[in-house]
């Protein structure tokens, strides 16, 4: 097992700069978890680490031993660095069975036969395909094939382990069976874990740590699932990470008021954010669970333009001055109570929660 | 490994052992080419290539070579477009089985054809005029094959399947709503088809026309067999007479080389359109998926259009074959085939007694095993730095690779003449060895076709995962991407193996006393009048065509690649 620093990491293709003094250290043993859209680099980060790419600068350690340096001109092949990955088009090999895909890392050590066989048997049972190890990859469900990745990953007993959207193939069932199973896998075995993916769902499911890319290229926030999800530090990240509400203020006669609306806000805000929405700065944030909407009363009123059912919930779009704001309420409950509202009817909303976010850093980012 | 001062990879060794494979056996000769026909004594050689062609056989072989291509390529587009039609977007029975019948013209080599055909057309003693000239009590032959438009009519037999596959192919690819849309809007198929269809159809018509014209245009063994006799060459064949009448003197080679270096360019610039053409025409008519394409009824046509395709093929593909097969078991050449005048003790003879035919069907058969052999290596070493690696400069390979495609078989001879005949220090020429040069760059384009269609269905990450279980870049190729491509590479190497068996075009300029192959060995037969042995050899030699493309269909059939699972 091994912790992973990467220092000062610049990813140039032709003339396109992916990112540039890229600096991160994963922690021996954790599941850490690259998180970022479609084209911010996260991948390039995995496959440098793989050894698949070579970073135009910056160094990257695996444990204590420096695998790639440009400025020393250092560079371990991927065979040499003690790894695992796994694909997102999980890179079965065709032409070998289930067992011989597996032996296949013990085979190129030269692990003695009765040991290898030993292993293999265990991995497969670890990833709970015992009875298919005659079977070829054509033979075998998506889900099975991404099983077969991972014991072959895992069978040489990797420092470390990439996963690169390995569940992004498989259908929603098969993908949240996955991760509890990538999870368990993780506490059985110990070894570090590094994932790269865009689904911000997977990412909190199983992460100790993790990290938000921006499309930039830049890491905009690392922390606990939990320390992120609650505390993001930008725009990007709260938008990032589940549904947001981006609410523009203003400040009229030193009452802070939705843009557009009548009526003051009926919310704590403090004297230096006030000042800032007098400047314009700043707009607020908020998720759509966070608020809550009244037939009657609340300071903040505004008319449900939509109205859609999803199910556990229903979810609302308000009008509320300028501005159109998507709250939600529990289905059953909101049925059962009469407090389900109609389109074109007007109602309250309060806010639990305001976040507030540099104005200019929304449009860009969201 | 260390070169000034510089670290080098594997990657980009192999890079410069490819480049410098395709620059010697393709670049190199083809430059030698363009050089000795433009440059004399270190200037430019401009009056003396326009004292060439203005020389009066000169001019009318090239007229004759526009003539026939221009010809060769309006009859094979139409009846490839009308088969492709009738195969793909009609209720024709038996379709599955015609579509293959359409192609077998394909894998015959054209000249054995002509052989069969001068058999059955030739103004005095061909079957078919005696016949009719018998029922008809006329002298005056019905058809003459020793003309222009006998050469036109079985050049056509043998290309037009370029453009039925090009067609038929798009056709049944061609996204049906299209079609549908235009159904919705009220029109009638057979508005559809002239309207909406044929049109969407011109780059893939216009490619095959290309191919066919390209094809056309650097042919030699038709007019060879069917226009020496009576005086009508064509560029390629005036090559062939030139060089051969000289016995290799530098002039004739120069002369060569100048109607060469118009086939280099006349290719250049077909590809080139063709090239154009086809990405212009890469717009959505294409979908991916296999779709179910509205079949025209033909109702009362249909049985007649059966009739009429298979009675199309009974006479351009079994008459022929037949004629061959026939004649090759004769006792005297001008015999009428009665079962007291049939022998097999021809076949025998060439098999077993006759040097000429011994000697070349050990020659074919060595040089196209090693050829093909060492053709499909190297080509699936190019196709694996093209396809898989990243390396610097890699596009200088690509532009390379592209070459062998363009080349016509007589220019590459020639090309191998210049370069192998002792002016850079190895002399090859009377020897097998030269042949075996020229054979690799006649087919590095089949091998580089074949083995990078198989390389890029490997995914990268199938490599990639292999490093990660700790494989070196050698394991990987060895475990992971060998395994998967060898049927493509046993498609090469059959792809090679088979036409090179029966080539003509190259060995007749490269042939030595001890050196001929089947090929030259069937045309020489026949050019000495010798045709029942020459019909038994290609007899022979058909034997083998046939056998091997059911090889090939077993080994690309029943194995395939799944790619990344």
């Amino acid at each position: 097992m091994a912790d992973v620093r990467l220092e000062n990491l610049t990813a140039v293709f032709g003339t396109h700069r992916v990112f540039e003094g890229f600096s991160l250290t994963i922690r021996d043993g954790e599941c850490f978890t690259l998180l970022g859209p479609s084209g911010c680099g996260k991948t390039v980060v995995g496959r440098m680490i793989a050894g698949f790419e070579h970073p135009g600068r910056g160094d990257i350690f695996i444990g204590d031993q420096l695998v790639s340096s440009a400025s020393q001109d250092v560079h371990v092949p991927t065979e040499q660095r003690g790894i695992g990955v796994v694909f997102q088009d999980y890179a079965v090999w065709p032409h070998k069975t289930v067992y011989q895909n597996v032996a296949y890392p013990l085979e190129i050590q030269g692990v003695d036969a009765t040991d290898a066989s030993a292993r293999c048997r265990e991995g497969i049972s670890l990833v709970h395909l015992d009875g298919l190890e005659d079977r070829y990859p054509s033979q075998l469900s998506g889900g099975q094939q991404q099983r077969v990745a991972l014991a072959r990953a895992l069978v040489s007993r990797p420092r470390l382990l990439l996963l690169d959207e390995p569940l992004t193939n498989l259908d929603a069932n098969l993908r949240e069976e996955m991760r509890f199973e990538i999870k368990d896998l993780q506490k059985q075995t110990g070894v570090t874990i590094l994932y790269v993916t865009h689904d911000q769902e997977i990412a909190l499911a199983i992460s100790d740590r993790m990290g938000i890319m921006g499309k930039d290229g830049a890491l905009r926030q690392i922390g606990t699932p939990h320390e992120v999800y609650t505390h993001p530090d930008d725009a990007f990240v709260f938008n990032f990470l589940g549904v947001a509400n981006f609410i523009p203020m203003e400040l009229i006669n030193d009452a802070v008021r939705i843009t557009g609306s009548d009526v003051p806000l009926q919310a704590e805000v403090s004297v230096e954010t006030r000042e800032r929405i007098a400047r314009g700065e700043v707009v607020a944030a908020c998720r759509p669970f966070e608020i809550d909407l009244v037939r009657q009363g609340g300071a903040t009123r505004g008319i449900v333009r939509r109205r859609v059912f999803l199910g556990p919930i229903v979810i609302y779009f308000i009008r509320v001055g300028e501005v159109e704001i998507r709250a939600q309420q529990e289905a059953a409950e909101a049925f059962l109570d009469g407090r389900a509202l109609e389109e074109g009817e007007a109602c309250g909303l309060k806010f639990q929660t305001l976040r507030w976010y540099d104005r200019n850093s929304v449009g860009k980012e969201a | 490994m260390t070169f000034f001062g510089r670290k080098y990879g594997i990657a980009e060794l192999l890079l410069l052992f490819s480049v410098l494979i395709l620059v010697v056996v393709v670049a190199v000769p083809i430059l030698l080419i363009l050089w000795t026909s433009f440059v004399v004594d270190g200037t430019l050689n401009i009056a003396g290539i326009i004292d060439v062609l203005r020389q009066p056989d000169v001019f009318q072989a090239i007229v004759n070579s526009l003539i026939i291509a221009a010809a060769v390529t309006l009859v094979s587009t139409i009846l490839g477009v009308f088969f492709a039609w009738l195969v793909s977007r009609t209720d024709l029975p038996f379709k599955g089985a015609m579509k293959l019948l359409f192609l077998v013209p394909f894998m015959l080599p054209s000249f054995i054809g002509a052989i069969a055909w001068k058999i059955l057309l030739s103004p005095r003693s061909g079957l078919i005029n005696k016949w009719l000239m018998g029922l008809f009590g006329t002298d005056q032959p019905f058809f003459n094959i020793y003309s222009l438009w006998g050469i036109v009519a079985v050049e056509s037999m043998y290309l037009f399947p370029f453009v039925f596959i090009q067609v038929s192919g798009a056709l049944e690819r061609m996204d049906p709503t299209l079609e549908e849309s235009a159904r919705i809007s009220g029109a009638g198929l057979l508005t559809i088809t002239r309207r909406i269809t044929l049109p969407l159809m011109r780059p893939s018509i216009a490619a095959g026309a290309l191919l066919v014209a390209l094809y056309s245009l650097a042919h030699f063994g038709v007019p060879a067999v069917l226009g020496t006799e009576s005086g009508i060459f064509n560029v390629p064949t005036l090559i062939y007479q030139k060089i051969y009448a000289s016995a290799g003197k530098f002039d004739a080679i120069r002369e060569g080389t100048i109607l060469s270096s118009l086939l280099v360019l006349s290719a250049a610039l077909i590809l080139y359109s063709q090239n154009k053409i086809l990405t212009a025409g890469r717009f959505q008519v294409i979908a991916g998926k296999s779709v179910r394409p509205m079949l025209l009824k033909l109702r009362g046509l249909r049985y007649p259009l059966l009739i009429l395709s298979v009675l199309y093929i009974g006479v351009t593909v079994l008459l022929p074959t037949v004629t061959i097969f026939l004649v090759s078991m004769l006792k005297t050449y001008g015999l009428s085939f009665t079962p007291e005048n049939m022998t097999w003790h021809n076949f025998e003879y060439i098999l077993f007694k006759m040097k000429l035919t011994k000697d070349a069907i050990w020659n074919s058969f060595y040089l196209s095993l090693t050829a093909g052999l060492v053709t499909m290596l190297v080509g699936t070493l190019i196709s694996y730095v093209i396809v898989k690696m990243k390396v610097r400069g890699k596009f200088v390979l690509e532009f390379l690779g592209l070459l062998p495609f363009s080349v016509p078989g007589t220019v590459i001879a020639l090309g191998v003449i210049l370069m192998w005949s002792g002016k850079f220090g190895v002399n090859l020429y009377n020897t097998a060895w030269i042949i075996f040069v020229a054979y690799i760059a006649r087919y590095m384009a089949f091998a580089l076709k074949s083995t990078s269609a198989a390389l890029e269905q490997v995914g990268d990450s199938l490599e990639e995962a292999a490093r990660a279980c700790g494989a070196t870049h050698w394991q990987s190729m060895k475990d992971i991407v060998l395994p998967l491509i060898k049927p493509g590479m046993v498609a090469a190497f059959f792809l090679i193996f088979l036409p090179a068996l029966r080539e003509l075009t190259t060995s007749v300029l490269l042939y030595g006393p001890k050196t001929r192959t089947i090929g030259v060995a069937i045309y020489a037969l026949n050019e000495d009048g010798e045709t029942v042995l020459a019909a038994a050899l290609s007899a022979v030699a058909l034997v083998i065509i046939i056998v091997g493309q059911w090889v090939i269909k077993r080994i690309t059939g029943t194995t395939k690649i799944t790619g990344g699972g």
